[in-house]
């Protein structure tokens, strides 16, 4: 049975967006010195892949167990 | 002898897909099944089909090239993303696709207005969207075949071999519909995405091994336009619209309707994610890393074959030839089978009284003779020399965006009316058109936003006002309700799987 999606999976999916789309972001990311040797560019766009990865399969194995965080059926 | 390594490569992979084709035909017995495989597929072929058709071979060519030459402003977001928004979308999606028997985007917009004019324009949109980047595609499959034939063919000559192959790819896809296409995108996808990240993974290692580094690359190439610059809402505008319109496209967005439940369409979105960032991240840092290469920058579009050729020479470059082959197809295949089925479903249909509609034997001869046509149709178009092409594929994302605002506030909110939509379509498409003409690549005032975008805002303005100002009557809250209502409620009408044939 599919539920409904909880709130903290939406406000994470609205954090995936916030910190890909905010322009400011991307210009610190320019100016910021490098990260362990690699370009901070760099790791802010691997860094949101990877929060946004996880966003995903977190949303999709929370739909499909239900006995791991129960919640209301809809 | 070379020749034959790399064009035999292309033709094996050729008659491999042709026999997997062969091997799974299935007759189709109405326009559901020929239109959306019946609704039958699991969450791994869903996952692969949505990468076959919205990662061509393009991103190979023109991505690598442009992220080589451009640096990390080149790097797209919007596929990774765009997992989100399929998963968002993938419980309405489908259950009205399931309940209300919906086979294209513009059936969704027609059941969710209420309106055949809705139905008419999104689908006169879509279609206009579509149809530059199927002759860019059969084009850039040219490319392929130039890059193979070793310096045999001329460029003109290699279009010519594409297009012709590729319209002979097109008798199976007229023949069995999104069945068809979505068994051939796990192939396809395999060998383009999987397959190609391992040939990502031994090309970077080369790099490294013969001296490549990032410290080589200049800094310039790792900064995005800052707020100094003339356009510090570049990259943003460069996300954002390839994001909104990913699930425009008709071609990807009926893809939501091939699963085989909510849960295979959600599974397809986990899976996606983590497939699209190791190749995207990997054929991104390849780019820069090659930019440091002079046989590269010659023709960064082209990279990706003289790396190839560089580090293995012509059975390396077969199968760079080989992945961009597979990526490349997927994509033309979906793009046939959405403007056909448009044309049958939502624009002749569309046309034609309540007491003569087209039967659904009726829909599927006349979407197979409209993928005909536009296969040719393209193939010609694409052998001529049309400079303005990639510029007029350009323009067509501007206008296809457009769908986004009726699309997505149609399947996540109870907002609008189908005067609202239509107006707010055909307004924010006037926008692009008249602002296209003056400012064709980002709007200076607008501080690098894109025509597009500006449409949006003026496509959003009116779809509110409407909104706003034209009361809706009592039946047709009730109407929007009830629909709303079959989702909320948690049913899926079409669980288990449908056919457990295809499950994973």
């Amino acid at each position: 049975m599919q539920r409904q999606i909880p709130l903290f999976i939406k406000a994470w999916f609205a954090v995936d967006l916030f910190l890909a789309l905010f322009p400011p972001f991307h210009w610190i990311a320019s100016e910021a010195p490098p990260i362990l040797g690699t370009p901070a560019s760099l790791v802010y766009l691997a860094g949101i892949c990877l929060f946004t990865l996880v966003s995903v399969v977190v949303a999709y194995l929370y739909d499909g167990n239900a006995s791991l965080w129960p919640t209301e059926e809809r | 002898m070379d020749l034959i390594v790399t064009y035999g490569a292309l033709a094996i992979f050729f008659a491999v897909v042709v026999l997997i084709l062969q091997r799974s035909y299935i007759a189709d017995r109405d326009f559901t099944d020929f239109a959306v495989a019946g609704r039958s597929f699991g969450g791994f072929y869903q996952a692969m089909a949505f990468l076959n058709t919205g990662l061509p071979g393009y991103v190979y060519l023109g991505m690598f090239g442009f992220i080589a030459s451009a640096g990390v402003i080149g790097i797209s977001l919007a596929t990774v993303l765009a997992a989100v928004v399929v998963f968002l979308m993938a419980d309405r999606v489908w259950t009205w696709g399931a309940e209300y028997n919906l086979r294209t985007q513009p059936d969704l917009m027609a059941l969710r207005f209420n309106s055949r004019s809705v139905r008419f324009i999104a689908a006169s949109i879509g279609i206009f969207g579509l149809l530059p980047w199927m002759v860019l595609g059969m084009q850039a499959l040219g490319s392929v075949f130039y890059a193979l034939s070793l310096g045999h063919l001329g460029f003109t000559a290699s279009v010519v071999l594409g297009a012709i192959v590729m319209s002979v790819r097109q008798i199976w896809t007229i023949r069995m519909g999104m069945r068809g296409i979505v068994i051939s995108d796990l192939f396809q996808g395999i060998v383009a995405y999987l397959f190609g990240s391992v040939l990502i993974v031994g090309l970077i290692g080369w790099l490294y091994a013969n001296g490549a580094s990032l410290a080589s690359v200049p800094a310039g190439k790792f900064q995005f336009p800052g707020p100094g610059s003339h356009q510090p809402l570049l990259f943003m505008s460069l996300t954002l619209l390839p994001l909104l319109s990913y699930l425009c496209w008709p071609d990807l967005f009926v893809r939501l309707y091939t699963g085989s439940g909510v849960a295979s369409v959600k599974r397809s979105s986990a899976l996606l994610a983590p497939i699209a960032i190791v190749f995207l991240a990997g054929l991104s840092y390849l780019a820069l890393l090659a930019s440091t290469r002079p046989d590269v920058m010659a023709h960064p579009d082209a990279g990706w074959f003289a790396l190839a050729q560089a580090a293995g020479g012509p059975a390396l470059l077969a199968l760079a030839g080989v992945t961009v082959f597979a990526a490349s197809m997927g994509n033309i295949d979906a793009t046939v089978q959405s403007i056909g089925a448009q044309i049958a479903n939502d624009i002749l249909g569309a046309i034609r009284s309540d007491r003569h509609r087209m039967s659904e034997r009726s829909l599927m001869v006349t979407t197979q003779v409209a993928m005909a046509v536009v296969t040719i149709a393209s193939a010609t178009i694409a052998c001529m020399p049309l400079p303005a092409m990639f510029k007029i594929g350009l323009f067509a994302i501007q206008v296809m965006v457009q769908l986004s605002v009726p699309l997505y506030l149609g399947i996540f909110t109870k907002l609008g009316n189908a005067a609202g939509a239509a107006a707010g379509m055909l307004s924010g498409a006037g926008t692009v058109c008249a602002l296209q003409l003056a400012w064709p690549v980002g709007i200076p005032w607008a501080y690098g936003l894109t025509t597009g975008a500006v449409g949006l805002l003026v496509n959003l303005g009116v779809f509110l006002m409407a909104s706003v100002l034209i009361p809706r009557t009592r039946e047709e809250r009730e109407r929007v309700e009830s629909l709303f209502a079959r989702t909320s409620s948690g049913r899926d009408p079409r669980q288990p799987e449908a056919v457990p044939s295809f499950t994973f």
